[in-house]
């Protein structure tokens, strides 16, 4: 998908503030972005961009490139990652039962609230999309 | 003055600990238990209000509660435990964002504190906090109050 905003890097803890940042101009590039749908959206890229930087193999080796689209009636992302496959299925899309654990909740956030995010692997790279519906 | 009067002249009141600051301004640090004072406690015994001292340690994350800072705080919350102080009101106000690293400091801070026989309560929390904070249901074991004062009462 072509991007309106890009951001390549490294996938370490540190580059989800470029990711903060980025979303942040989006706001103020597109005040008519709903800010609710911004803020999700943002909790989303954060959570899939985190779940990557946490279970990227190898660690501290892991390339990304993301690039979001503000479209018409949606925002929608794509997070590429050099990292080993994921393991793809419903794993780490539901919350934990136990409240008090302390992990797991990632990617069952980011699937609560976004309208879509799927994944596929091509040419030994992950691809995550992300898609909101705008208010 | 009344019992509100005083919790609240207690917490603006200075503290003594300036020296142990992050005052460096740096966003996503923590202030250290900066407004860390002795709340008083009121309890009603047969007509008469007692005061007994109890003390709330008051830790204020900034900025982003991410990956980035949540090992930081986590690791202000079990410091606080450690030197006594197992009853902690975290005063989210300044917090922009925060991601379920940040969830999981805070889970983790419920836990220790609730072991040393205190708790973690949260207080002034934004919006958007309070929108993951429910979808993941952890309104249901973090405590949310609207002030840092509601949050220091009856423990």
């Amino acid at each position: 998908m072509s991007g309106d905003y890009v951001l390549e890097g490294l996938a370490v803890p540190e580059s989800l503030n470029l990711l903060h940042d980025l979303l942040e101009r989006v706001g103020h590039e597109h005040p008519d972005i709903d800010a609710g749908d911004l803020m999700m959206f943002e909790t989303a890229v954060i959570e899939v961009a985190g779940n990557v930087v946490e279970h990227g193999q190898p660690p501290g080796d892991v390339t990304w490139a993301f690039r979001l689209s503000v479209l018409p009636d949606r925002l929608e992302a794509q997070l590429s990652d050099s990292g080993e496959e994921y393991p793809g299925g419903t794993w780490g899309t539901s919350m934990p039962s136990d409240l008090l654990q302390e992990d797991g909740r990632g990617l069952a956030l980011a699937t609560a609230v976004l309208d879509a995010l799927e994944y596929q692997r091509s040419n030994q790279v992950n691809h995550w999309t992300m898609r909101r519906r705008r208010a | 003055m009344s019992a509100q009067d005083r919790s609240q002249a207690a917490v603006e009141m200075p503290h003594e600990h300036q020296g142990r600051h992050r005052a460096d301004g740096r966003p996503g640090l923590f202030r250290r238990p900066d407004v860390l004072h002795t709340v008083p406690a009121y309890a009603d015994l047969g007509g008469g209000a007692l005061m007994t001292e109890t003390s709330t340690a008051v830790l204020q994350p900034t900025w982003r509660l991410n990956m980035v800072a949540a090992p930081a705080f986590k690791n202000l919350v079990e410091e606080t435990v450690a030197s006594g102080q197992s009853r902690i009101v975290v005063d989210l106000g300044q917090v922009t964002f925060i991601d379920s690293s940040g969830l999981g400091a805070l889970i983790s801070g419920l836990k220790a504190t609730r072991q040393a026989g205190g708790d973690l309560r949260i207080a002034d929390v934004p919006e958007q906090v309070m929108t993951v904070l429910r979808l993941t249901n952890l309104d249901r074991v973090l405590r949310v109050h609207p002030t840092v004062v509601d949050a220091s009462r009856e423990w």
